[in-house]
């Protein structure tokens, strides 16, 4: 997991990979302070089976899927699935 | 530095570099570049330990040869930065080459590729980069406080990736492709998120190739695909801040087996170290 933020303090971003084969992580993220957070933005990672490849054939097996994501105050509740990276982007 | 010669050093950097009415910047005006490229970063050999270098050497014959080039390199142009040609970070040629360069040079590169057809092995190999990270600035702690240097001496992670399919002869029959799984895109994030967890040590990393051979980037003369690790490199250099934080976790760090984990040998044989790992 990493995280990093802007100058502003307004946009953080994390990176975060669940290298669970088999299964997800549901998990909360906090921010510190009492700044809300406006958005939550996660951009995932994924395909069928660790094993999967892109190719000239299937050049879409593992792309990234966005969502938006609900925050409530100063938290977000975030599903990651198995064998996935998610970048995710908050706005203060 | 493995076939060139110190003179063929010098003569890159005024090329590139040289402002004044000299033999090789005029070549470069008269080849169309009337100003300097300004290359600011030169690596001093590449990977000069390995059995597969031409001119491979003893890191105390690098240190001294690497002198001797990096004095007229910086002669030639004072505001270029140097960097020491390191291994894995942990190995006793890192530690003699940065004794022996830590006075001239600003940075100290570490090479490590991973990859391995178990999905696990695959995906927790990484580690090997903060392991290499941390072993490598204590050794540069140690020659900046031996050596009374004030100014701050980073690492160069300046190859790394997946890569194990394509490494041998055996695996090279097919082409010298490496074609990216899932689980390669998961190890390229964790490698990500350490650069970033570690960029205080670590202010350059890159790829070797963006477009073929062991990169995101796949092409052939009719058309392109990305590969799986392009997802984690594209949204990371797009999203990704300048600021590091370092929150902490309430997660419970997921057990694993210590594993054994590949390096390369200084005569090119495979070693192997021990390492554990976490989340």
């Amino acid at each position: 997991m990493s995280a990093t933020r802007d100058d502003s303090g307004k946009a953080v971003t994390l990176g975060i990979v669940n290298r669970h084969r088999e299964d997800a992580i549901t998990t909360t993220i906090k921010v510190g302070g009492s700044a809300p957070i406006l958005s939550a933005t996660a951009h995932e990672v994924n395909g069928d089976d660790p094993k999967v490849l892109n190719s000239f054939d299937r050049p879409d097996a593992v792309v990234v899927q966005d969502r938006q994501l609900t925050a409530s105050g100063t938290t977000v509740e975030i599903t990651l699935p198995a064998h996935s990276v998610t970048v995710v982007r908050l706005a203060l | 530095m493995g076939t060139g010669t110190i003179d063929e050093a010098q003569a890159w950097v005024e090329y590139c570099n040289g402002t004044s009415n000299t033999y090789w910047a005029n070549l470069r005006r008269k080849n169309g570049h009337e100003e300097p490229h300004n290359v600011r970063y030169w690596g001093l050999g590449n990977e000069l330990y390995g059995g597969w270098q031409l001119g491979q050497m003893a890191a105390e014959d690098y240190v001294k040869r690497g002198r001797e080039y990096a004095k007229v390199m910086k002669l030639t142009d004072p505001s270029i930065e140097l960097i020491s040609c390191g291994q894995n970070g942990w190995d006793d040629w890192d530690r003699v080459v940065i004794d022996g360069l830590a006075q001239i040079v600003d940075y100290h590169s570490i090479h490590i590729y991973t990859g391995h057809d178990d999905y696990y092995r695959n995906v927790f190999e990484p580690h090997q980069a903060e392991r290499a990270i941390r072993v490598c600035s204590a050794f540069i702690e140690q020659a900046r406080y031996n050596l009374r240097i004030t100014r701050p001496i980073g690492i160069a992670y300046d190859e790394w990736n997946i890569w194990y399919r394509t490494r041998t002869p055996e695996g090279r029959k097919g082409g010298l492709e490496e074609q990216f799984d899932l689980s390669d895109a998961l190890a390229v994030a964790t490698y990500l998120n350490i650069f970033i967890r570690e960029c205080e040590r670590v202010p350059i990393a890159n790829l070797a190739q963006m477009v073929n051979v062991i990169a995101p980037i796949f092409t052939r003369p009719d058309g392109i695909f990305l590969q799986t690790i392009y997802h984690p490199l594209r949204l990371y250099a797009e999203y990704a801040h300048a600021i590091a934080l370092d929150p902490p976790s309430s997660a419970t760090p997921t057990p694993c087996r210590p594993m054994r984990t590949p390096g390369h040998g200084r005569n090119g044989s495979r070693t192997w170290g021990r390492s554990s790992c976490w989340t």
